[in-house]
């Protein structure tokens, strides 16, 4: 009866609630000993004025620690793909240390709740995937591990990793708390064989005319959207639209995360220029034409266009082997410049895990060169070391050498304490513009209004 | 047979409530205790995922609590005082709360007349009835998440829907990506898969009408159409009472189609953001687990509030 599992949801919600309460009263604290984040200055990354530094973390290194040694080791696996390559990874670790023994526990669904509800019971696995919305918790909680100290002995400089990827793993004085595990960015996928049909040449050094332009000529209207081909289809997404707004020199928000800027004069024509194929029917949302996302809609083929990163790669050859197609870096903007968003996740250790020596191997492992040229030679996703900016690999496949690229131009998708406000509201925004509801001057300015009054209200003193 | 208000309700004999408290009767000492022994486990469960839930959740209703990483601060009213905020500034609380409402009203309404009907058509002595009770029980018995997958592609631009309408030759909508139709479409989900399981109810409750009534009403020269109003559905009003209440409680707490349907922003313009909705994001996605649980106790004030007012004037007690 689907009464009664509505009930069931908001009761499990309920009781998840009560668990966890009673759970945080038995989990006692297990901050390690030390008493200033005073790490050497040669293994800070970039400070992150979104994340306060915890008041408490070790200072010093562990050695690895010998004997029979258990780790835990969360994430989540996006494809069955995903989760062979980081067990292929782990199994290498424990060859490289005999006395290891790994336990790979993937967390289906809800990675961030399950994760929650584990700190609150202290029951934490030694290492594992965190998110740049986890990160800004458990960091000046003191739930993560300093890898300062780890990456100064062994001479791991932060520089060897983008900045723009580290930044947020790392808190304001650029203490390190996670290395980013892999990475993607944006890149605009076009149709090989709709651009030679409307008579177009190489779109990699487009402005946001040029887009404009195109759009049109690739538009081709029928009776109905379903059997219409469309110049570019753009999703009302803040984590698309982003990359417009800081190509137009826009922010997203202030330095510390506290006061929308989205609706700055940057940011309405970054909104107008965005919503314009909307409007003027050269491009659609995913839905409009019957597919469930915009890289569904291109391998359809019906818009010639899109902004997708890496994961469309394997999505395409995998259910649209037939599509002829490249990749090119995202459109300049009027102010000349690029705009591109980085999507990081990171490998981290728990503050109380019980082997921090070992757990820090086993991160230095999973974001060092051998494994990360896996990562890249998968085609699964980016590797962070800029040493690897250079392999094989980008020769042969010049269309992810352009996504790679991003990181030189592109700025995290990730706005601090009012994260998933700011998306929310300003993806409502950019849909409200699309359907006609609303102008952009209006909308941006309302959805500003929603997330400042959000941040006053809910933001812990 | 008599018909009184639910309020006249007589209560249990008034001696045994004046007896005195000291004066204990050993026999009826065990029997009390045999079925509290038979009732334990059950309180137990009760106990410990509902009462304690319920107030630990009235308690955290006043503190700002992200839990695990700070210690939770005492706020006061101060959760209830931004659900008001938001209440009276078109937040998404109160557009969810809206949207709750909006699709309680439709979903109990067309629910009940359909379950109604479905029960007075299977009530009939018509061949391969135990055949169709059985198909229309279906939709309750399936998934919701399974059941919202196939209407979301039913609901596709170029789905079932869309299709059969062509060849009609109407344009259908675009129904989850519009504004206007996304939630009514949801509604229409829901009816066809909750109505089934209230039919069953209203089929009991019509087995019980004694058919002497009908006899009679027969013999004084009613048609069809009288005997269903003035005999089937006074009748059935207690069974309505439950019907309405029990539908208007799930359908307030709406959460898993909507969700999975239009996904966590309630999207198309927040037109199927539910309260429930809203309220896991607070929770799980915003990490106000304080602010999350002052939200469920506005929704609790007013759904315990709906359902005291259909008991007020929908229920009645029948004794035949």
């Amino acid at each position: 009866m689907s009464g009664m599992a509505r009930k069931r949801s908001l009761w499990s919600i309920l009781m998840t609630l009560t668990l966890v309460a009673l759970l945080t009263a038995c989990g006692g604290s297990s901050s390690s000993g030390g008493t200033t984040s005073g790490a050497s200055p040669s293994a800070t990354g970039p400070k992150n004025a979104l994340v306060r530094c915890p008041s408490n973390t070790n200072t010093t290194a562990a050695s690895p620690e010998t004997g029979q040694i258990h780790l835990v080791v969360a994430g989540w696996a996006s494809t069955p793909a995903e989760d062979a390559l980081v067990k292929q990874g782990l199994q290498n670790f424990e060859k490289l240390h005999p006395n290891v023994t790994v336990t790979w526990t993937p967390i289906p669904g809800d990675y961030a709740t399950k994760m929650r509800a584990n700190v609150a019971s202290g029951n934490v696995p030694d290492v594992f995937y965190l998110q740049p919305p986890m990160a800004q918790e458990y960091i000046p909680a003191g739930k993560l591990l300093n890898l300062s100290p780890y990456m100064a002995r062994d001479h791991v400089s932060p520089s060897t990793y983008y900045p723009s990827l580290m930044q947020d793993f790392d808190c304001a004085d650029g203490t390190v708390f996670g290395i980013p595990k892999d990475w993607n960015s944006l890149g605009l996928f076009y149709n090989k064989t709709l651009f030679q049909q409307a008579g177009l040449g190489d779109p990699s050094n487009w402005t946001w005319d040029d887009l404009k332009n195109a759009a049109q000529k690739l538009t081709k209207r029928g009776s109905s959207p379903a059997n219409s081909v469309y110049g570019i289809a753009l999703p009302a997404d803040a984590s698309r639209w982003g990359a417009f707004l800081f190509a137009n020199g826009g922010q997203m928000v202030s330095a510390d995360g506290k006061q929308a800027l989205f609706n700055s004069q940057a940011g309405i024509q970054a909104a107008e220029f965005y919503t314009s194929f909307e409007l003027n029917h050269t491009g659609v949302m995913p839905g409009d034409v019957g597919a469930s996302w915009d890289g569904d809609a291109f391998g359809k083929q019906q818009v010639a266009m899109t902004l997708e990163g890496g994961w469309m790669i394997p999505f395409l050859a995998q259910n649209y082997p037939k599509v002829q197609y490249g990749i090119a870096p995202l459109p300049i903007g009027p102010s000349g410049k690029r705009g591109n968003l980085l999507y990081t996740n990171a490998w981290a250790a728990y503050s109380g895990t019980k082997y921090p020596g070992m757990a820090w191997e086993l991160i230095k492992y999973m974001t060092g060169a051998e494994y990360q040229t896996q990562v890249l030679h998968d085609g699964f996703a980016l590797p962070t070391l800029t040493s690897l900016a250079n392999d094989s690999y980008f020769q042969q496949n010049p269309g992810v050498k352009v996504l790679q690229d991003g990181a030189a131009y592109g700025q995290p998708d990730f706005y601090g304490v009012a994260d998933t406000e700011i998306h929310n509201d300003v993806s409502n925004a950019l849909q409200s513009i699309m359907l006609g509801k609303q102008s952009a001057t209006d909308a941006l300015n309302a959805a500003a209004q929603k997330v400042n009054t959000w941040i006053q209200q809910n933001v812990a003193p | 047979m008599q018909l009184a208000a639910s309020k006249a309700r007589p209560g249990g004999p008034p001696e045994t409530r004046r007896g005195l408290p000291f004066k204990i009767n050993r026999r009826k000492l065990t029997e009390t205790l045999t079925a509290y022994t038979f009732l334990a486990p059950y309180l137990f469960v009760l106990i410990v995922f509902t009462l304690i839930a319920v107030v630990t959740a009235l308690t955290l209703s006043f503190f700002y609590v992200d839990f695990g990483f700070t210690t939770p601060i005492f706020y006061g009213f101060r959760n209830y005082l931004n659900i008001w905020y938001d209440l009276t500034h078109d937040g998404d609380f109160a557009v969810g709360l809206r949207n709750s409402v909006e699709y309680t009203i439709g979903v109990v309404t067309l629910q009940t007349i359909l379950a109604l009907f479905l029960a007075l058509l299977l009530n009939q002595k018509v061949r391969g009835r135990g055949f169709f009770r059985t198909i229309f029980y279906l939709p309750a018995m399936t998934s919701s998440v399974a059941i919202s997958l196939i209407f979301y592609w039913l609901y596709q631009p170029q789905g079932g829907i869309n299709y059969v309408l062509s060849l009609l030759h109407i344009q259908g909508p675009a129904w989850l990506e519009n504004p206007s139709t996304a939630l009514p479409a949801i509604m229409l989900l829901n009816i066809w898969t909750t109505a089934p399981t209230f039919m069953l109810m209203y089929l009991a409750a019509l087995q019980d009408i004694p058919p002497t009534l009908y006899e009679a009403a027969r013999v004084d020269g009613a048609n069809s159409w009288q005997m269903l109003w003035k005999i089937t559905v006074p009748l059935l009003r207690p069974t309505t009472f439950a019907v309405v209440a029990l539908g208007s409680i799930g359908a307030f707490q709406i959460f898993d189609q909507a969700f999975v349907m239009e996904g966590a922003n309630g999207s198309p313009l927040r037109s199927t953001l539910t309260a429930a909705m809203v309220i896991y994001d607070t929770a799980f996605q915003k990490s106000l687990m304080g602010l999350a649980c002052a939200q469920a106790f506005v929704l609790f004030i007013i759904i315990f509030a709906v359902t005291l007012l259909q008991k007020r004037y929908i229920d009645v007690n029948i004794q035949y």
